[in-house]
Formats: C-alpha cells, sequence, structure tokens
C-alpha cells in the first residue's frame, strides 16, 4: 500500500516535470520565433524607410533651389562623414534605424542626428564656375538658425541671406550687430549661432541668452569667394563660394563639415579632368567649313583657360592649391566663355 | 486455495489495468505533443515559402531599384550633362563631355567603376540627323565575373545629344544594360 502511494507520488511528480519541460520548451519556441520575426520586421521596415529616405534625397539633389518640407515618421534619422578620405571619396552613411546607406560621393550637410517628424531638404548648385554637383542640405523647423553680421560683414551677409531666403521652411534669424546683442530663447531642439564679424564673439557671449536650449557657435572669416570657417574656436575649415558657406551653417561640426568639402573638392577634380579634356577637343575639332571657326581657338588654346581649370581641379589637393589663385582662375574662365559666346563660338562650359 | 488464486488474478489484473492506464495517457500526451509540433513545422514550412516569395519579389525591386539608381545618376552626372554658363539642360548631353569623359574614365578607371557606372555597359547612339555611337563605358570583366553573369537588364532612354562645334541638338538615345550577378 505504501509502495502504491509512493509510486503514484513519483508518477504525478514525473509528470510534472514533463509538462514543465514541454512547456517550457514550446515558450522558448513561440518566443524566440517572436524575437527573430521582431527584429526581422524592424530591419525591413528600417530598410524600407532608407530606401523612401535615399529617394527623397535624390529628388531633393535633383531639384536645386527648390525647399520642401515633409512629414516623415518620428525616427531618428542618422549621418556619418569620415573625413578618412581617398580617391574614390569619403566613408560616409545616413541610416533610419538599424540599416544605413551608402553616402560616399554625396555632399550633404547636415546635423549628425535629425529628431523631428519634419525633414526640411534643399539643394544648390556648386559652381567654380562650371556645375561641380549639387549640394544637398538637411534640417528640420527645431532647429533655429541666427546670423549675426555688421556693416564690415554686409556684402556678405547679403549674399548668403539672398540665398537663405530662397528656402522658406528655415527657422532663421539675422541679426544686425549694433553694438549689443539680445535674444530670445524659445527652448528650440538646437541653436546654430553664426557671426560673420570675424573673432569678435565667443561660445560664452551667448550662454546667458540659451540656458534653456542646446547651443554652438561658428565664427566666419572670409568672402563670397573664398574664406574660413571656425566650429566653436577649433581649427578653421576653408570655403569656396557661397553654398559651401551655407553647407557650415546647417553641418554637425568641423570634422562633418571638412569631409563634406572634401567630397565636394575631390568631385572637382573629376569634373575639372574632363572640361580640361572637352576644351582640348574643342580646340582639336573646329571647323573650317561650311562656316571657319578657326577663328575660336583662341578661347580654348590660351595657355591661361587650360591652367585656370586645372587649378579648380587642384583643390582637393592641399600641397598644388592656393586658395589666392581660386577667385583669378574663376574670372579667367568666366571671360573666356563671355568671349566665345559673344564670337559665336562654342561654350567652354 | 483457488479463491486465494482468482484474488492474485484481480489484483494482477487491477495493477495491469493501472499500468496500461498510465502508459495509454503517456501515449496520448505524447500523440498530442507530436500532432502539435507537426503544426508548428506546416506552419514554418508555410512561412519559409511566404517567406522566399516575398524574398524573391524584393530581390526583384531591388534590382529594379538598382537600375533606376544608375539612371539617376546617368541623368544628373556633371561631367556629361548639357550646360549653359553653369545651368543644366534635363535630359540632353554634350557629346564634347561625353568624349572627354571617355578620357577621363580611361585615366581615373577605378573611380568610375567603383562610384559611378558599376557593372553597367552604356552606350549614347544618335539616330538623327546622324547614326554615330559612343561607348561611354564598359565594365572590365575579368574571365571569372564572365562566368558568374546570370543575364541582365537592358533599357534605352531617349535623349538629346548636343553637338557643341556646330551648336547643334540631334535625337538620340542611351542604351543602358544592366549585368547581374548569380
Amino acid at each position: 500500500m505504501y509502495t502504491m502511494h509512493k509510486k503514484a507520488q513519483i508518477e504525478a511528480g514525473v509528470n510534472w516535470i514533463f509538462i514543465i519541460v514541454a512547456g517550457a520548451i514550446i515558450l522558448l519556441f513561440f518566443a524566440s520565433v517572436a524575437a527573430w520575426y521582431k527584429s526581422n520586421q524592424e530591419t525591413k521596415i528600417s530598410g524600407q524607410v532608407v530606401v523612401k529616405l535615399d529617394s527623397m534625397f535624390t529628388s531633393a539633389i535633383e531639384s536645386p533651389r527648390t525647399a520642401k518640407s515633409v512629414t516623415i515618421p518620428d525616427l531618428p534619422i542618422h549621418f556619418t562623414c569620415d573625413n578618412d578620405c581617398n580617391k574614390y571619396g569619403c566613408p560616409s552613411y545616413f541610416s533610419g534605424g538599424a540599416v544605413s546607406r551608402d553616402s560616399g560621393t554625396e555632399v550633404v550637410f547636415s546635423m549628425a542626428n535629425l529628431e523631428a517628424n519634419n525633414l526640411i531638404s534643399w539643394a544648390l548648385n556648386f559652381k567654380i564656375p562650371y556645375k561641380v554637383t549639387n549640394f544637398l542640405y538637411l534640417t528640420n523647423d527645431q532647429i533655429r538658425y541666427i546670423i549675426i553680421y555688421d556693416t564690415a560683414s554686409e556684402d556678405l551677409f547679403e549674399a548668403v541671406n539672398d540665398v537663405l531666403s530662397e528656402n522658406p521652411h528655415l527657422n532663421l534669424e539675422a541679426v544686425f550687430d549694433g553694438g549689443s546683442l539680445e535674444f530670445e530663447d524659445y527652448n528650440d531642439d538646437f541653436v546654430r549661432i553664426v557671426s560673420l564679424t570675424p573673432n569678435k564673439y565667443t561660445e560664452s557671449d551667448f550662454e546667458e541668452f540659451f540656458s534653456d536650449s542646446d547651443f554652438d557657435f561658428v565664427d566666419v572669416d572670409g568672402s563670397e569667394i573664398s574664406g574660413y570657417v571656425y566650429f566653436n574656436e577649433g581649427v578653421g575649415v576653408q570655403y569656396y563660394g557661397i553654398p559651401m558657406l551655407i553647407g557650415a551653417i546647417f553641418s554637425e561640426n568641423s570634422e562633418f563639415y571638412e569631409c563634406n568639402v572634401n567630397k565636394a573638392l575631390l568631385l572637382s577634380s573629376y569634373v575639372s579632368y574632363v572640361y580640361e579634356k572637352r576644351t582640348q577637343w574643342l580646340f582639336g575639332n573646329l571647323p573650317t567649313t561650311p562656316e571657319d571657326k578657326t577663328y575660336c581657338d583662341i578661347y580654348y588654346t590660351d595657355a591661361d583657360v587650360v591652367r585656370a581649370i586645372q587649378i579648380i581641379g587642384e583643390m582637393s589637393d592641399v600641397t598644388l592649391f592656393e586658395a589666392g589663385d581660386l577667385s583669378s582662375a574663376i574670372i579667367t574662365i568666366e571671360n573666356n566663355d563671355n568671349l566665345a559666346i559673344i564670337n559665336d563660338c562654342p561654350r567652354l562650359y | 486455495m483457488i479463491i486465494w488464486q482468482l484474488l492474485m488474478i484481480v489484483q494482477g489484473c487491477t495493477r495491469m489495468n493501472k499500468k496500461k492506464k498510465a502508459q495509454i495517457k503517456m501515449g496520448e500526451s505524447i500523440i498530442i505533443l507530436f500532432i502539435f509540433f507537426i503544426l508548428v513545422v506546416f506552419g514554418l514550412v508555410f512561412y519559409a515559402s511566404i517567406s522566399k516569395y516575398t524574398s524573391g519579389r524584393d530581390a526583384v525591386e531591388a534590382e529594379e531599384m538598382n537600375v533606376e539608381n544608375i539612371q539617376k545618376e546617368l541623368r544628373f552626372l556633371s561631367e556629361i550633362q548639357c550646360t549653359e554658363s553653369g545651368n543644366t539642360r534635363f535630359d540632353c548631353y554634350d557629346i564634347g563631355k561625353i568624349i572627354a569623359t571617355q578620357e577621363a574614365i580611361q585615366t581615373h578607371y577605378d573611380y568610375y567603376a567603383q562610384n559611378v557606372f558599376l557593372q553597367t555597359n552604356i552606350s549614347f547612339i544618335e539616330v538623327f540627323p546622324g547614326n554615330e555611337e559612343w561607348s561611354l563605358y564598359e565594365p572590365g570583366f575579368t574571365e571569372d565575373d564572365m562566368l558568374n553573369i546570370k543575364g541582365g537588364s537592358a533599357f534605352q532612354i531617349p535623349v538629346t545629344l548636343f553637338h557643341p562645334i556646330d551648336d547643334t541638338y540631334n535625337f538620340g538615345y542611351v542604351s543602358i544594360m544592366v549585368y547581374k550577378y548569380g
């Protein structure tokens, strides 16, 4: 009797162990299937988001001077640009979750993280004087831009503001520095202060105004043609032309900006090589019949023109390039192109 | 004696019945688990076949997207676009620039192969008034690459071809062949 009772007890215990083990295996199985399915779907959704963003960026690049503000899913978009560039471009990616996409040769000026359900995209032509590429600028309405200028920098401000005012979606504020500055803190996600009055202010000068907002400071020292940009009193990064200077206003930091500038200069070296060869081709193929156009050869054989194109191509090579030569190179090419058009000769660019 | 023997038989049968019942119960449980796992396996096989179909469709979409990207890349390639003082004319390609780019591709082959054209064959064909053809880029396939090519997609897009010396705009098309690896 005692043995039978004990056996029943053991049997009941074994049954329970069996039920617990089998149940645990079944639960584990379903939990692992659910986890796998979840990660799979997340990757899939991230992939779809990145593809849509890429398509959005491409259409923005294709339509320069057309600013767009679009509503997007509330997920962080992350941008990276590593300044370790080579002849193929600079390692750079953007991601919208777990999936990232390569943007090695696309010049994209933006903050490293854009977190809002709205995205402002805008593109500008980078011409020196021929078209090299289109720059893409990305931001959102949670980022506030303040531009400070004074009488000495009024020309540069007007050139920058003329272009920036084409984008009505920007949270932009221009402040004339007449001696004392006053700012309101609107608790923005981020405030980027850009001073066109070189070496006059430092970041600490603005701390009292923006105690509730995250902010940083960019100092600009230069003209419409070229100059230097200093992020938070760091090392200066050179810019060429207004679209590149505007890139600094939208960029995360000095490294991010310099990386994109390097991409642009690399592209300019390849495009310049094409223009150099095209100019030589034009010279070698000017017709004598039905109309003798050999008189046009002066615009293509002129040693200054070919050298000017080469100078622009050398911008990416710091050992060869001298910034002072850039404006004269641009003027030489523009003048030759204008003269070619006036004299019914093929355009240079 | 007989009664004792009968009692023993009845007791034995009762024990055997209990044992048998337990065995039947265990068997039932195993059969239920077996059926359950068969259903799970059926479910997984069904899901896997659906996933396979979906991933196949995704692969086709990715391929189409790749072709579309190459088209866009070509359409906005500053090296060959027609420009007037730096301003772009869409769907127009400058023959002088195409010829210059052919030379640039020879000099900087790696850059154009890795960043721009990838595994794509691109030619510009004039159809009116002339009938000239300019091959812009041909991928440099190795013998191993040739063995791994599993077909490709060909596209022709009508474009305008600008002749800078004559200052004329001619009709033509760009032929794009995107190779697919197996």
